[in-house]
C-alpha cells in the first residue's frame, strides 16, 4: 500500500444470479483513489458503474447480486471482509454516497435540516444542540440560509435538494465520497452551481471524490483522473489530460466521436456500431470486439488486460490506438 | 425468449406468450386446471352424484364416512356428497355471475367517472354509499328488502361488488390517461374508443383480473354467510353456506356435516387466489418468464 | 419565399389554471420554420419548451395566439380536420420507456397508425409497409414480435420514430428525442433523424436542453426562458454571438470536454423564478446580473440587432457594445 491511497480496489467481480441467467456485472475492475484526488467513472447505461460504486459500500442488493471475488481496501482495511455492523459506521461517515435523483432521496415528511442531524447524531457522540448547530452549518456551509432548517423537501427545488443531499454527505466529514451522476438530473445553470459546489467542499475538507457519470465534460472539469469502463470492464484509465488528449481504446475514441461537440464542427456523428453485448452473455474475449472496427482473431479468444501505455496511463487493448488513428 | 410458435396474424403472439407463462407458473397452472374441473363437475352434477341430491332416506340417517356414502349422510339421510356436487352449481353461479355482473357494470362505471369529469363525482360519491356500509349489513338489509331467492341473492351480491370494480378500473383509467403512450396514440390521431379499448384496458387488466379472482371467493363466502343466517339460499337446496349452516347444531358429534362444505369452500377460494396471481403475472409482458 | 413556411407560429400562448393562479407556461411567442429545416427550441426544465410543441400539434389547445401551417390557419379546426391534419404533423417523444404501450409488440406499434387511417387494403399490404418502415429506422425484423421492455433505450426510440414516419409526415415535433439516451446510441438516433430528413425533406421542431445537440441537428434556434423567447438566430450564429445574459450563462455553463479549455463559467445565482402570475417584466430579472430597474417593470420586445439575429432585453445594447 503507497503511503498516501485511499481507497483500493482490486479485481473486483459482481455477479446478479437472476432465475435462468447471470448478470455479469463487474469483471475484474481494480483501481485506486489517492487521499484527496477526484477520480471520474466514465461509462453507458449497464456498464456497471452504480454497482461498482454499491460493492464499495457493501450495498449490492443479495440476493440476487453477489460479490464473486476480489477485495476492497479502505485504508488498508477490506470492505469485503468488515462485519455489517462496522460497514453501518464506515458508510456516512467514512464513505458518503450522493445518488443521482434528488427528489427521491430525501425524506417527504421530515425537516431537511432533521435530516442532516440525524445523520451527524448516528456517527458522532453529540447532544442534540450541538448536531442542531452542525447541521444549520452544513446547510449554509452549501448555500443554504440557516433558517431554512425547518422546511420540507418538497418546498425546495431540485438543485437545493441535491445541496441538502451534499451537505448530508459531508456533514460527517468523510474521507470518500462517492458521487453517482449527481448533476443528471438538473439544469445545465443549476449543474455548473453544484459542480463548483462539490470542488470547493472537496478542496476544503480534502476528501476523495469518485465522480460516476456518463458526461465526459463534466469529468472533464471535475477530476483529475478518470476510468472508463465498459460491459463490466475498466477498458482505459488515466490522468484526465492524458487520455482525453492521447486515447488510446477505440471504445474511447468512438464515445468521442459519439458527442455533438460545441468547440468542433461536424455534419455527421460517428456513433459506434451496434450496442453494448448481453451482460448475461459476454464474448469469451474483449467485451468490445463486435463492435469494435480495428478487432483481430485475437480479441475475439482472449480477454486483454489493462496495461500501462503512458506514465500513469493504463489501456486494455491487444492494437492501442495512435494519436494519428 | 421465444421457444412459443409464433403465429401469423397481428394480436395473438400475446395469448400464446400467456399460456406458456400460465404453464411456468406450478400453483397456477394447477389452479387452472382444478377451476375447469370444479366446472365440469357443476356441468354434470347429475352424472357424477351418486345420489339425488333432495332424495330423504329415514333408514341412513347421520350415516358416518362410508363405502356407500363417502361424505355420510345429513339428518334426513340425504347424501352429503352429492349435495356438495350439486352445490357447485350454485357456487359457480353465484361466484362467477356476481363477479362477472359487478366486473362490467363496475368497468362501465369506473370508466365513465374517469373519462368525463363531469360524472365523477355523482357516481363516485354514490357509489361510495355502498362502500361504507358494513358488508353483511348491507347484504342483509337489501336482501331483506328484496326478497330471499337465487336472483335476488345475485342482485344484491353484484350490487355490493359493484363500488371495487369501479374504484380500481377509475384509478387505473386516471393514470393511465396521463401515461405518454396514451398522449403518444392522440398524436397519431387515434380516436377515444381505440384508445380505451387498445391502449387503456389492456393495461388496466391485471387490478381488474386479481380483484376478480379475489373477490370470487369473497362472494362465495358472502353468499355461504347470507345463507347461514337463512337469507339467502333456502333449503332443501344444497347451498355450501347453508349445509354448513345446517350441520352447526350437530357439530360436536357429526362434524363431517359442517366440515366438508368448509372446505369445499376453502379449497375453492385457494385455488381461486393462486389462478388469480398467476393470470396477473402471465399477462403482463413485462415481466419475463 | 413566403410560400416556403412550413409553419408559422405567431404570439401564440399557453396558459395552464393552477391552484396558485394562472401557469404561464407558453407566453406569446413568435417564429417560422422554413420547409426543410430545423428549429431548435432550447431551454431548461419549465421553460415551455415541450408544451410549445405540443400547443403546435393541437395535444393541448392554445390559450391565445395563431398557428399556420403550410399557410392555413390551423389554431382552431374540427375533430375531423385535426383527424387529417395529424397525418401530416407528427411527434417523436422523449422517454422512449413511457411513451410506447408495454402491452404492444413492436409491430403492431409501429402498425398502429396505419391502421387508424385504415391505410392498407389487405393485412400482407399491412406487414409489408410495417417491414419496410423497421427497415427504414434499422429494427432488425426478428424484433418484430419482442415487446418494449425487452429492448433498449435507442431501439424504443427507433420504434417511436417508426410509428412518427410511417404516415409519411412534413412536419415531426421532436420532444428531447435523444436526452434518455447514452452518447453512442444517441449518435446513431441523431444520424438517423438527419438521414430521413433529407431523404424526406422532412421539418424539425427539435425540442431539447442539450445545447450541443442543438447545435449539431439545427438551423435555426430559439432559447426559451420562463415560457418567452429570449434569443433567437441561425444555429452558427448564436453559438458564435449571444447577446442576451441568460444565453450566454447558459452557454458557458456546458461543461467542456476539452481538458485544456478553461473558459471561466458564468454562474447564475439562484434557480427558475416561479411561472405563476408573472409580474409584467423581465423573466429573466432576478437571476440577471446586468438587471436594471426598467427590467423589473416592463417586458422586453423582441428586437433584430443583427441581421436574422433577435434578442428580448432591454440593455442588450449596452451590455455588448452595439
Amino acid at each position: 500500500m503507497r503511503e498516501n491511497e485511499l481507497l483500493s480496489v482490486e479485481d473486483l467481480e459482481v455477479k446478479f444470479f437472476l432465475r435462468k441467467s447471470t448478470v455479469e456485472a463487474v469483471n475484474g475492475v481494480s483501481f485506486t483513489i489517492d487521499k484527496g484526488e477526484s477520480v471520474g467513472l466514465v461509462g453507458e447505461t449497464g456498464a456497471g458503474k452504480t454497482t461498482t460504486a454499491l460493492s464499495i459500500l457493501g450495498l449490492v442488493p443479495n440476493p440476487p447480486g453477489k460479490v464473486t471475488k476480489g477485495a476492497i481496501y479502505l485504508n488498508g482495511e477490506d470492505l469485503l471482509k468488515t462485519p455489517e455492523k462496522e460497514m453501518r459506521k464506515i458508510r456516512g461517515n467514512d464513505i458518503a454516497m450522493i445518488f443521482q435523483d434528488p427528489m427521491t432521496s430525501l425524506n417527504p415528511v421530515m425537516t431537511v435540516g432533521d435530516q442532516i442531524m440525524e445523520v451527524v447524531r448516528l456517527h458522532n457522540d453529540m447532544t442534540k444542540e450541538q448536531a442542531m448547530k452542525r447541521a444549520v452549518e452544513m446547510l449554509e456551509l452549501v448555500g443554504i440560509p440557516g433558517e431554512r432548517y425547518a422546511e420540507f423537501p418538497h418546498q425546495f427545488s431540485g438543485g437545493m435538494k441535491q445541496r441538502v443531499l451534499i451537505a448530508i454527505s459531508l456533514a460527517c466529514n468523510p474521507k470518500l465520497l462517492i458521487a453517482d451522476e449527481p448533476t443528471s438530473a438538473l439544469d445545465v445553470t443549476i449543474q455548473a452551481q453544484v459542480l463548483d459546489l462539490i470542488a470547493g467542499l472537496k478542496e476544503k475538507f480534502n476528501t476523495s471524490l469518485l465522480l460516476i457519470t456518463h458526461d465526459l465534460g463534466v469529468v472533464a472539469e471535475t477530476c483529475d483522473r478518470v476510468m472508463i469502463m465498459y460491459a463490466g470492464s475498466i477498458v482505459e484509465s488515466g490522468p484526465v489530460r492524458s487520455v482525453y488528449k492521447n486515447m488510446k481504446h477505440p471504445y474511447t475514441v468512438g464515445l468521442f466521436n459519439s458527442l455533438p461537440r460545441l468547440d468542433v464542427e461536424t455534419d455527421r456523428l460517428e456513433p459506434i456500431k451496434g450496442m453494448m453485448p448481453d451482460p448475461t452473455n459476454l464474448p469469451a474475449g474483449c467485451a468490445f470486439c463486435e463492435r469494435c472496427p480495428y478487432a483481430t482473431e485475437r480479441c475475439k479468444t482472449e480477454r486483454p488486460v489493462l496495461t500501462e501505455v503512458e506514465d500513469g496511463h493504463f489501456v486494455a487493448c491487444f492494437n492501442p490506438m495512435n494519436k494519428e488513428g | 425468449m421465444g421457444g412459443y410458435k409464433k403465429k401469423k396474424e397481428y394480436g395473438n403472439s400475446q395469448l400464446a406468450l400467456t399460456w406458456m407463462k400460465l404453464k411456468d407458473n406450478k400453483f397456477a397452472f394447477i389452479s387452472f386446471w382444478l377451476v375447469i374441473a370444479v366446472i365440469l363437475v357443476a356441468i354434470f352434477a347429475p352424472l357424477l352424484a351418486p345420489y339425488d341430491y333432495a332424495a330423504q332416506d329415514y333408514n341412513n340417517i347421520m350415516v358416518p364416512l362410508s363405502l356407500e356414502h363417502p361424505f355420510g349422510t345429513d339428518q334426513f339421510g340425504r347424501d352429503i356428497l352429492s349435495r356438495i356436487i350439486y352445490g357447485t352449481r350454485y357456487t359457480i353461479i353465484i361466484g362467477f355471475g356476481t363477479m362477472t355482473g359487478s366486473c362490467i357494470v363496475g368497468v362501465f362505471l369506473g370508466l365513465l367517472a374517469a373519462y368525463y369529469p363531469k360524472l365523477d363525482n355523482p357516481i363516485m360519491r354514490f357509489l361510495d354509499i355502498f362502500a361504507n356500509i358494513p358488508d353483511m349489513a348491507l347484504l342483509m338489509c337489501l336482501v331483506t328488502i328484496l326478497g330471499t331467492n337465487m336472483k335476488n341473492l345475485l342482485i344484491c351480491l353484484i350490487l355490493y361488488y359493484i363500488p371495487g370494480f369501479a374504484r380500481i378500473s377509475r384509478a387505473k383509467v386516471l393514470t393511465l390517461r396521463n401515461e405518454e403512450f396514451v398522449e403518444a396514440s392522440i398524436a397519431l390521431g387515434a380516436s377515444d374508443a381505440r384508445i380505451l379499448t387498445k391502449h387503456i384496458l389492456p393495461n388496466a387488466l391485471s387490478p381488474l383480473i386479481v380483484r376478480f379472482t379475489m373477490s370470487t371467493g369473497g362472494s362465495i363466502l358472502e353468499a355461504a354467510a347470507l345463507s347461514f343466517i337463512g337469507l339467502g339460499i333456502q333449503p332443501p337446496e344444497p347451498e355450501w353456506g347453508l349445509m354448513i349452516s345446517q350441520g352447526r347444531q350437530f357439530l360436536s358429534t357429526y362434524w363431517y356435516y359442517s366440515i366438508i362444505p368448509g372446505l369445499c369452500i376453502v379449497f375453492l377460494t385457494f385455488i381461486l387466489n393462486f389462478l388469480g396471481d398467476g393470470l396477473r403475472d402471465a399477462l403482463d409482458p413485462r415481466l419475463n418468464y | 419565399m413566403e410560400n416556403n413556411v412550413m409553419l408559422s407560429v405567431k404570439d401564440l400562448k399557453k396558459y395552464f389554471p393552477t391552484p396558485g393562479g394562472m401557469l404561464h407556461a407558453v407566453d406569446g411567442v413568435t417564429f417560422d420554420i422554413q420547409k426543410g429545416t430545423t428549429l431548435g427550441v432550447v431551454g431548461e426544465s419549465g421553460c415551455g419548451k415541450s408544451t410549445l410543441g405540443r400547443v403546435v400539434l393541437h395535444l393541448h389547445n392554445s390559450t391565445g395566439g395563431q398557428i399556420f401551417f403550410e399557410g392555413k390557419d390551423i389554431t382552431h379546426v374540427s375533430k375531423a380536420e385535426l383527424h387529417e391534419l395529424r397525418k401530416q404533423m407528427q411527434i417523436i417523444f422523449q422517454d422512449p420507456f413511457s411513451s410506447i404501450d408495454p402491452r404492444m409488440s413492436v409491430k403492431q406499434l409501429i402498425a398502429e397508425p396505419l391502421q387508424i387511417y385504415k391505410l392498407t387494403k389487405s393485412k400482407e399490404e399491412l406487414e409489408k409497409k410495417v417491414k419496410e418502415t423497421m427497415d427504414i429506422v434499422g429494427l432488425a425484423s426478428r424484433l418484430a414480435d419482442s415487446y418494449a421492455h425487452e429492448l433498449d433505450g435507442g431501439r424504443r426510440q427507433r420504434i417511436g420514430i417508426g410509428r412518427a414516419i410511417i404516415l409519411n409526415p412534413s412536419f415531426i415535433v421532436c420532444d428531447e428525442p435523444v436526452s434518455a439516451l447514452d452518447v453512442s446510441i444517441q449518435a446513431q438516433i441523431l444520424n438517423l433523424m438527419q438521414d430521413l430528413q433529407e431523404e424526406r425533406k422532412l421539418t424539425y421542431i427539435f425540442v431539447t436542453h442539450n445545447l450541443s445537440v442543438v447545435k449539431h441537428i439545427s438551423t435555426d434556434i430559439m432559447v426559451m426562458y420562463l415560457g418567452c423567447t429570449v434569443e433567437k438566430a441561425n444555429a452558427n450564429e448564436l453559438f458564435h454571438h449571444q447577446y442576451h445574459p441568460y444565453t450566454k450563462a447558459l452557454i458557458s455553463a456546458i461543461p467542456h470536454v476539452d481538458p485544456d479549455d478553461d473558459t471561466k463559467r458564468i454562474l447564475l445565482k439562484g434557480e427558475l423564478t416561479s411561472p405563476i402570475n408573472p409580474k409584467n417584466a423581465c423573466r429573466f430579472a432576478p437571476r440577471c446580473n446586468y438587471a436594471c430597474e426598467k427590467c423589473h417593470c416592463e417586458v422586453p420586445p423582441l428586437e433584430e440587432v443583427a441581421p436574422g439575429h433577435f434578442v428580448a432585453c432591454h440593455r442588450v445594447r449596452e451590455i455588448n457594445g452595439l
